[in-house]
């Protein structure tokens, strides 16, 4: 385990991992995320998918922002993959797609 | 990352700021031009100078009618763009039948004139103020889709990086009013503080928003897998207009009365003008007319318009008063954005949001490069390199786009009127310039290369009434005899431009820089700072 947590906290590879999992996995998140949000709102459909669309920016904006404080490189990916993945999985259960 | 949030906010602002932003100047300075698209476009046409009076927009419908008809009976499609306050020529354009192995036939477009509502003045091929809009969003010498995730992303830096530097401003009401000259890197933070926090909303909202207007690129998972039938449904349902009419294959006895439906339109819609007409098929059984009214007085940005089929039926129609509340905050934010709804005054004041947006991230760059210029030169070690490439995109970028603009105008009123590639080599003179001062500046980084092209720029703005004096017909004065505001506005801004630019130039050149200090031996750069 230490061994593992070590490659992630050398300097470089650390902020590979956090701009990696900040741009990928925030993305992929962000979008699971939104699409959770458009399917659960009670709204009519074209409301509650701009909706979604309209706050996906400032989640992905925080999303970002985590990856880059929290203080161990592997947490960005273990936390941004895990929300993507719990996303994901909700989604799947609901619409039986995946995005 | 490095011990706390506000270390780790601030690692992410200067280095995400760094990476984007030069890509940031072009967008934003592209953007804050695009405010006077048609002012720009408008002045780069100076064959259509002497029109001063707006036309009466019932007659323009019947020539330009008669125009399209005369020219292409048999197009696919018609489009007709009405004058008004910011553009004073009708344009219109359609689209030629397919040559044989062609999907869709060559877009031919003109203008009418004004007042004498004539066709056949050649006006000279020019991209206009359209070049900066586009610009802004599309960049240039790419694809248009992967230029817009390029910018895309860039923007959402841009959204981190105003979220991460309020988190990292401690004293944002002081700062207001801190502004320390001549100490360096210090002031150039004073100067990035002082442009951010005074147009804090209008960067957030400009940036937000800009996000917002390519969202169904950005983020489009939620309309794909959520809307039923996805994003094509989705389109036509918030749309009812969006409907595309098959052509029946037999031609039609009599013209369509288009004057009929825009009475119509006007009547059901109650919009005094029309703005923009678009009509399918022109000569066919089946023909279509979609009219757009002209929204006066209201945020919102979408077009009140109908789809109508020959016989003047309604086949759909935009549903503003069914909107649902998102709908009208997207439209009212992406509104927000474009700014087409705003008159004169406020016009100036999303002008000067972009002005100090321009501010933000060329302060943001500059500051970056002082501070590593700074430090190096107190541990004694080289510049090196990556600061003077840094440098570089910086001298480039603030000081060579608006030298880059004005090679453009010059361009314009250079190359000759009836040359083919007129309209391509003015962008390219554009770029090219860009390069030059790229180039140049990788040799001259310093305060010198700094002072030379703002001097440039300062004395080709400073000609450049000059220029329009002796290469058409027109001039400055006779603008503002005629009360054309746009075109006399155009030239006093840049004159305005120059003067700043000479200003610029002063101050580069009335002390020495750390460019100076940096020639200096090791060891001996305390006795040169002095």
């Amino acid at each position: 385990m230490q061994g593992i947590r070590g490659i992630f906290s050398a300097p470089a590879t650390g902020i590979l991992v956090r701009i990696g999992s900040a741009t990928v996995l925030g993305y992929l998140a962000t979008a699971e995320c939104a699409v959770l949000i458009a399917a659960l709102l009670p709204s009519a459909p074209l409301s509650s998918v701009l909706t979604a669309m309209l706050l996906s920016f400032p989640l992905f904006t925080a999303l970002i922002m985590w990856s880059f404080h929290v203080p161990r490189a592997w947490r960005a990916l273990t936390d941004l993959g895990g929300f993507y993945l719990a996303a994901a999985l909700s989604n799947y259960l609901l619409l039986g797609a995946l995005v | 990352m490095k011990g706390s949030f506000f270390r780790s906010m601030t690692w992410l602002h200067t280095w995400g700021g760094l990476l984007a932003c030069w890509l940031l100047f072009v967008v934003f300075f592209g953007g804050t031009l695009s405010y006077f698209r048609y002012e720009i476009s408008w002045w780069m046409q100076p064959e259509s100078h002497g029109v001063v009076a707006e036309p009466d927009q019932q007659q323009a419908v019947q020539q330009v009618i008669s125009v399209l008809q005369s020219k292409a009976p048999d197009s696919p499609l018609w489009f007709i763009n009405l004058a008004d306050e910011r553009n004073p020529l009708t344009y219109y354009g359609y689209r030629e039948a397919p040559q044989p192995g062609q999907k869709r036939g060559r877009f031919v477009d003109g203008y009418l004139f004004g007042d004498s509502q004539q066709d056949g003045i050649n006006l000279r091929d020019t991209k206009g103020g359209d070049f900066f809009y586009r610009l802004h969003f599309d960049l240039h010498y790419m694809s248009a889709i992967t230029a817009r995730w390029i910018v895309g992303a860039a923007a959402m830096i841009m959204l981190v990086g105003l979220v991460t530097g309020i988190v990292i401003h401690r004293r944002i009401f002081a700062d207001f009013f801190t502004f320390r000259n001549g100490k360096g890197a210090r002031t150039w933070l004073d100067l990035h503080n002082i442009s951010s926090v005074l147009a804090l909303p209008y960067h957030l909202m400009i940036t937000y928003t800009g996000l917002l207007t390519l969202m169904f690129l950005y983020m489009s998972a939620p309309v794909d897998k959520v809307y039923p039938g996805g994003r094509a449904q989705f389109f036509d349902d918030q749309n009812p207009t969006f409907q595309s009419v098959k052509a029946a294959g037999q031609r039609r006895s009599e013209p369509l009365p288009i004057q009929d439906f825009i009475q119509r339109f006007k009547a059901e819609k109650q919009v005094e003008s029309v703005s923009r007409i678009s009509i399918n098929n022109p000569a066919d059984e089946n023909a279509t007319v979609t009219v757009y009214g002209r929204e006066a007085g209201q945020i919102a940005h979408y077009a009140r318009s109908t789809l109508y089929n020959s016989q003047g039926d309604a086949l759909g129609s935009s549903r503003e008063a069914a909107f649902y509340a998102p709908e009208k905050t997207a439209n009212t934010l992406i509104a927000l954005h474009t700014a087409k709804f705003a008159p004169w005054p406020l016009r100036w004041l999303f002008v000067l949001g972009g002005v100090l947006g321009c501010i933000m991230v060329a302060s943001g760059g500059v500051l970056w490069a002082r501070r590593i210029a700074e430090k190096r030169l107190k541990a004694n070690q080289p510049m090196g390199w990556n600061l003077r490439l840094v440098q570089a995109m910086n001298l480039a970028t603030v000081a060579g786009l608006p030298l880059a603009s004005l090679v453009f105008l010059y361009l314009n009123r250079l190359l000759a009127a009836d040359f083919d590639g007129r309209r391509e080599w003015e962008m390219h003179g554009f770029f090219i310039c860009y390069l030059l001062v790229f180039l140049f500046a990788l040799y001259q980084p310093g305060r010198r290369g700094w002072a030379f092209v703002w001097m440039l720029t300062g004395g080709m703005a400073l000609a450049l009434p000059l220029l329009n004096l002796l290469t058409t017909d027109y001039h400055l004065l006779a603008y503002l005899v005629n009360g054309q505001w746009a075109l006399a506005g155009l030239e006093l801004i840049v004159l305005a431009g120059g003067l700043i630019a000479l200003w610029g130039a002063r101050h580069c050149l009335s002390k020495p820089g750390i460019a100076h200090q940096q020639n200096a031996r090791p060891g001996s750069y305390k006795v040169v700072t002095q």
